[in-house]
């Protein structure tokens, strides 16, 4: 099993004061190697706050997360920033490209933390990757002279290019149109299977929901599985 | 890809924002450096006038009140290496335009060509009678040039001290009309000057024997100038070897019908040291004449004789001999009561009659011990006249008195004793400051005239009589090395001014980082440590504080060059000297560079690691977590805690009773600052927390506010502390005028502060003076003597260490000015008596403005100064007091009976305050004085020069704190409209929601005035409550005016910003088309 969230809580606000919201209760996740998953919910459910604790942004106030079998809640800031880069991709709503990069530079962006110099192999990959969804030809440009959907493919690149167990994608279609959105849904899919990546996916598109393996919806800070 | 270029790319890539960051930064170094090279410019400039105004002298002999011969540079010469130039140095006015254009206080330089090496210049070569040469600043300040003839009025110079008993004072001045014959520039010398100071002298520079001519003197001088390094015990003990006793006045004569040799002075009375060099000598005699002012046997008067005794003289106490022409004139007998009379004579020439009997032991014929004229010591006027009549006494002689016979008398036997009495009695009667002999008889069997000068060189010392050499050169550098450090100064002035530099600088970088909050988010997401990306925002932010500060050295020359002209006219006050000149050090530009890479790396350093320290989440979406309401009542007491501590620092201050202590109101005014801001940071954060049910305008503003605490919070402390700092210094600028009649104010009650280049000799509260000198007679005045030293005031840049002294009776001070500090022990009733008293160990008790002692010499009450008194004994001043700010800045005083005791060859006065205040009395005195070289100015004037100085320091604080705090406004501007540009969505929507522009502009508004308002307040009340023990001690006056206009000038500053805000966002029209387009 490569994640397990068990039995985790999160709220927010001072527990016990009228104020305290809470969000995630007693949830329980398990995610195989290679499982393509989906989250749904209403907004404010508590998905990216689910999301955040999969991908060690945010501890949970109770419970447990384990990777590989393995506690992440433990590690100090410098192994979760080691396990964030080489475990983990993120892709989000909005691209998050740095502007000032080109989008070459912004897809090996990641490498830089454990390497200080990109390998040949990485470029043959990164260069793999970028002509797989299309966007080769733009690498010499900056996010500013992109489209919205381009910068979304190449932070989909970005994610994969440390060659991650599992990427976690908010919303990664929420800000694109109907046309980008379903390349983009294929593109993140077909990786996903061909680089045997687990992926965990939270999303409202319906479309791109159905064409997962399993979905739950999260409702009331706990998990339904969807049939 | 690597990190570098990562670097590169986002400085290239906000190289916009990055020049932003860079000025501040720039800004910072320009400050800093510039602050460090005025330093440097200031102490270089300093050196460099000494350099120029004292040319190759090293050491200088100098006297207080004698004239040696100008030999004396010969005999020296054959010891020390380098030239040895002999000077006559006296004051006096020069008068241009038929009398209207006058210049006091011009120094008279006798020279011979001896001069030319030390003045490095062969511009005093040959130098003609009846040719002068002046220096540029008198012939600038006279408007003349070579080729006009000017006339000169120089103090007589006499070589027997001016009020000794007896002598003539018809003569105080002697004039004469000269023609220029060249104006000499600084870099010749022309502003030469041996006291430690950087101001411009007048010079006049003219032939040493056409001095001593206009002085009736031949070949005498008061100052050796000398080249090359000695110590001062070489130089001093070739001072001495080569002293002849006519350096020190002293001759000697033989009287061949006596077989005697006589030792006298050409001072009139001989001081215990003449008597002491000789005092191995055998069988010498002690003799003191005097001159009485009558001989009485009842109704029988022997008018104006000399009255005679020595040791050894047979006669007891209480008896007198006369001769027998005396007493054929009294028709007296021995065992006849005789009545003698003669004048005392006081320090201002105040004459007391006084009178004693004795009886007479014995008639003696005119012949022998008896009938010696040489008894009568040389006084000029009196010894050297042809008829009594002629006699000048300096006394008030009734020329009716004077009988046939007594002329008769003196054109045979001049002045011959009439009388003699015992030794013991008449040093009890006639010894004064001056000395208790008129000369020392020798047999001529037990002495020679080789005798006479071989013992004068194996025991004279030359400091017994007054001539002392002093490393004029090395004092000077010295003073000029540890006078007003510029640097420092400028370094405090411009406070405020770095300050809001690097709050900026700190501000606009975190500003940057703000709007890169989600970078740094995907960044930690993509696996980068915290240490990773500080290295990286770190290397970019170094990356344009570099630039920064080289662009910021050079601006600093400039910023230099900005002060240095403002120095040298708007804030010229501070300095007094045109003579400013730029040096850029290496070491201090590195020092610089490397202090402002510390600080702005700091600046960069606190926004960076308070963002790091932030969660992923947050920084990936904006605003994210909040923090722990519970939290806020533990962090009020942080701002509580501080407050209280600073008004206790306040409350101690009032019940202690002392006066404000700048260091308590620094300490009290950022202790309560930094309370009242932290309680504001911690209510506008409070407001964010807040839930409500209902929301109005107001409670979108507070909204709107707490969005951004830390924006919100760089305005209040930006415009609080400039504006705390700005009322503070506005309420510390005085006005001494205010109660300038006050007897316990600055200006003792005292109308006029007048100064004479001549002393003037007699008391002028005696009527009779008054009416024969043509006074008012309700003129009231106190008279002090002063020995010139260094100028101890403000407005000297020099570290002094031998201020000028004022002898006063302080008697006449009882309840005048008032002491700031007081050791113990003084009279707490009048602490002016305390300066009567000595101290143990002979030490004399003085007095000084507490900012003399401070800052002028560097010490405190309780300190003791050296000073050598005229006998070359060691002068020890205590400084029991120091007075609030008077008109006495740059002296240091002490009891009239002291200085003479220590100078006493010092004679009248020169500095006199005079209770009037009505201008004709001034003219008055003007008039009457004015070939003394008389300068008189109101009290109030003479106070409010040296409060220019204060308050010129605090016109530069206030002007580089308004420049602080425009700078302060811009970055704050930047700010703004970056805010608002973050808001055009925001408005776009509320637009579109329907609020009117009108409506949208006024919360705007509001939400600045709102913060400005808070940011005045907090400075008020911080003001307020550390200025408030010098506010109830009274030593402050609040300038209601200035401060008033000075928070209108801020308020007006603030709004003058809020309208451009205003005017921009009614100008940006169409908002609802941004929310369209996003």
């Amino acid at each position: 099993m490569l994640l397990h969230l068990n039995n985790v809580s999160k709220g927010y606000g001072q527990p016990g004061s009228h104020a305290f919201r809470p969000v995630l209760s007693n949830l329980e996740l398990k995610l195989e190697q290679g499982s393509v998953t989906g989250i749904t919910g209403q907004s404010g459910s508590g998905k990216t706050t689910l999301l955040n604790i999969a991908g060690a942004l945010d501890l949970p106030d109770s419970g447990e997360v384990l990777f590989g079998g393995e506690e992440i809640s433990r590690y100090n800031d410098l192994e979760l920033a080691r396990f964030r880069n080489l475990k983990l991709g993120f892709v989000f709503q909005q691209h998050h490209l740095m502007p000032h990069l080109t989008l070459w530079e912004n897809v090996l962006l990641p490498l830089l933390p454990r390497k200080r110099k990109t390998l040949a192999d990485d470029i043959s990959w990164a260069e793999h990757l970028l002509r797989k969804t299309g966007i080769w030809e733009q690498r010499n440009q900056l996010p500013g002279e992109m489209s919205g959907g381009e910068c979304q493919r190449a932070a989909v690149v970005r994610a994969l290019i440390n060659k991650p167990a599992l990427v976690l994608a908010d919303e990664p279609t929420g800000a694109l149109d109907e046309t980008n959105a379903t390349i983009l849904a294929d593109l993140l899919l077909n990786l996903a299977i061909e680089e045997g990546v687990t992926l965990l996916v939270v999303t409202h598109a319906t479309d791109l929901a159905a064409r997962l393996d399993s979905r739950y919806l999260l409702h009331n800070g706990t998990l339904k599985e969807l049939k | 890809m690597t990190l570098l270029l990562l670097v590169l790319r986002s400085f290239r890539f906000y190289w916009k924002r990055n020049i932003l960051v860079m000025a501040g930064v720039a800004l910072s170094a320009a400050v800093f450096t510039g602050a460090l090279m005025i330093g440097d410019s200031m102490r270089y400039s300093l050196k460099q006038i000494v350099h120029a105004r004292l040319g190759s002298t090293t050491w200088v002999v100098e006297t207080s009140d004698r004239f040696f011969t100008a030999a004396l540079a010969d005999s020296m010469a054959r010891f020390i290496p380098g030239n040895i130039a002999p000077l006559f140095v006296s004051q006096g006015s020069a008068i241009a335009d038929g009398g209207r254009d006058r210049v006091n206080r011009v120094q008279f330089i006798g020279i011979d060509s001896r001069f030319q090496t030390i003045a490095g210049s062969t511009a005093y070569g040959e130098m003609k009678e009846e040719e002068v040469i002046i220096n540029a600043q008198l012939a600038g300040r006279l408007k003349v040039k070579a080729g006009d003839a000017l006339l000169f009025r120089v103090a007589k110079a006499s070589l027997v001290p001016l009020n000794t008993p007896f002598v003539s004072e018809s003569e105080t001045t002697v004039s004469f009309r000269s023609t220029i014959a060249r104006v000499v520039t600084s870099e010749e010398c022309g502003d030469f000057y041996l006291q430690n100071a950087q101001s411009t002298p007048y010079n006049v520079f003219l032939p040493l024997e056409q001095l001593n001519h206009l002085m009736g003197m031949e070949g005498r001088s008061n100052r050796l100038l000398l080249e090359g390094d000695s110590t001062q015990a070489f130089v001093d003990s070739v001072l001495s070897a080569s002293l002849r006793p006519q350096d020190v006045g002293l001759k000697l004569d033989f009287f061949p019908d006596k077989q005697e040799f006589g030792i006298s002075s050409e001072r009139i009375f001989l001081d215990s040291m003449t008597w002491n060099l000789f005092g191995a000598v055998e069988e010498k005699r002690d003799v003191l004449t005097y001159f009485v002012n009558s001989i009485r046997r009842n109704n029988q008067v022997l008018p104006y004789s000399f009255v005679s005794s020595w040791s050894g003289l047979p006669v007891n106490e209480g008896e007198i001999i006369l001769n027998d022409w005396a007493a054929n004139d009294l028709k007296a007998r021995v065992g006849d009561t005789i009545t003698i009379t003669w004048f005392e004579i006081g320090p201002l020439r105040q004459l007391v009659e006084k009178s004693h009997s004795l009886k007479v032991s014995d008639v003696v014929p005119i012949t022998g011990e008896y009938g010696d004229s040489g008894l009568m010591p040389s006084i000029p006027g009196l010894s050297d006249a042809g008829h009594c009549r002629e006699w000048k006494a300096g006394i008030p002689i009734a020329l009716d008195k004077i009988r046939d016979k007594d002329e008769a008398y003196w054109n045979q036997y001049k002045g011959t004793p009439k009388a003699f009495v015992s030794c013991n009695i008449a040093k009890l009667w006639w010894s004064n400051r001056y000395g208790s002999s008129t000369s020392i008889r020798i047999p001529a069997g037990h002495f020679s005239e080789e005798e006479y000068y071989s013992v004068f060189k194996s025991s004279v010392v030359a400091a017994d009589f007054g001539l002392f050499a002093r490393p004029v050169k090395s004092e000077g550098l010295k003073a000029a090395e540890g006078g007003s450090d510029f640097g420092q100064l400028f370094f405090g002035l411009s406070f405020f001014l770095l300050l809001s530099a690097v709050l900026i600088t700190a501000l606009l970088f975190r500003l940057n980082l703000e709007t890169r909050e989600s970078q740094i988010g995907t960044m930690l997401q993509l696996g980068f440590t915290r240490r990773q990306l500080s290295r990286i925002f770190l290397s970019e932010g170094i990356l344009v504080v570099l630039p920064g500060i080289v662009a910021g050295l050079l601006l600093g020359i400039g910023y230099v060059r900005i002060i240095f002209y403002f120095l040298n006219s708007l804030w010229f006050d501070i300095v007094r000297t045109s003579v400013i000149l730029l040096q850029v050090k290496f070491t201090t530009l590195l020092a610089g560079f490397i202090l402002t890479l510390v600080i702005s790396s700091l600046s960069l350093w606190f926004p960076l690691r308070n963002y790091l320290g932030k969660a992923v989440v947050s920084l990936q979406h904006k605003g994210g977590t909040s923090g722990n309401p519970s939290d806020y009542s533990r962090r009020w007491w942080l701002g509580i805690i501080p407050l209280l501590a600073g008004i206790l620092i306040s409350v101690y201050q009032i019940v202690g009773g002392a006066s404000q202590i700048p260091g308590y109101f620094f300490l009290s005014g950022f202790l309560i600052l930094a309370g009242t801001l932290w309680i504001i940071k911690i209510l506008i954060e409070s407001i964010r927390q807040r839930q409500q049910q209902f929301i109005g305008f107001n409670s979108l503003i507070l909204r709107s506010v707490s969005r951004h605490v830390n924006r919100s919070m760089a305005i209040v402390i930006t415009f609080s502390l400039g504006a705390f700092l700005l009322i503070a210094v506005g309420a510390n600028r005085s006005k001494m005028t205010l109660s300038a009649g006050e007897k316990q104010s600055g200006t003792g009650g005292f109308g006029f502060f007048a100064e004479t280049v001549v002393p003037v000799l007699h008391d002028l509260n005696d009527p009779d003076r008054r009416l024969s000198d043509g006074l008012d007679s309700s003129l009231n005045m106190v008279q002090l003597s002063r020995m010139s030293g260094d100028d101890a005031s403000c407005l000297n840049l020099n570290r002094v260490t031998n201020p000028s002294i004022l002898g006063v009776d302080v008697s006449t001070l009882s309840g005048r000015f008032e002491f700031q500090t007081l050791t113990d022990g003084m009279n707490l009733v009048n602490p002016w008596l305390s300066l009567k008293e000595i101290l143990p160990g002979n030490v004399i008790p003085a007095v000084a403005d507490q900012t003399v002692i401070q800052w002028g010499l560097g010490m405190k009450t309780g300190d003791t100064l050296l000073y050598l008194g005229e006998k070359g004994d060691t002068l020890r001043l205590r400084l029991i007091g120091g007075l609030l700010p008077s008109v006495f800045q740059g002296y240091v005083l002490v009891d009239q009976s002291h200085f003479l005791n220590y100078f006493p060859s010092h004679s009248g006065s020169s500095v006199f305050l005079i209770t009037n205040s009505d201008e004709e009395v001034k003219d008055e005195l003007l008039n009457q004085y004015r070939d003394y070289g008389m300068d008189i100015i109101p009290t109030p004037e003479k106070l409010a020069t040296f409060q220019s100085v204060t308050n010129t320091y605090l016109s530069i604080f206030m002007t580089l704190g308004f420049l602080a705090l425009a700078i302060g406004t811009l970055g704050i501007l930047v700010v703004v409209a970056r805010t608002l540009l973050e808001r055009r969505r925001e408005m776009a929507l509320m637009q579109a929601m329907g609020y009117s522009r009108r409506s949208l502009v006024w919360m705007m508004v509001a939400e600045y005035s709102g913060l400005l308002a808070a940011a005045l307040s907090i400075a008020l009340i911080t003001a307020f409550l550390a200025l408030l023990p010098a506010l109830l001690d009274g030593s402050l006056t609040v300038s209601l005016t200035f401060s008033g206009l000075l928070f209108l000038g801020i308020v007006i500053h603030v709004l003058l910003w809020i309208a451009l805000i205003s005017f921009r966002m009614l100008n940006k029209g169409k908002l609802i088309p941004e929310i369209v387009r996003e």
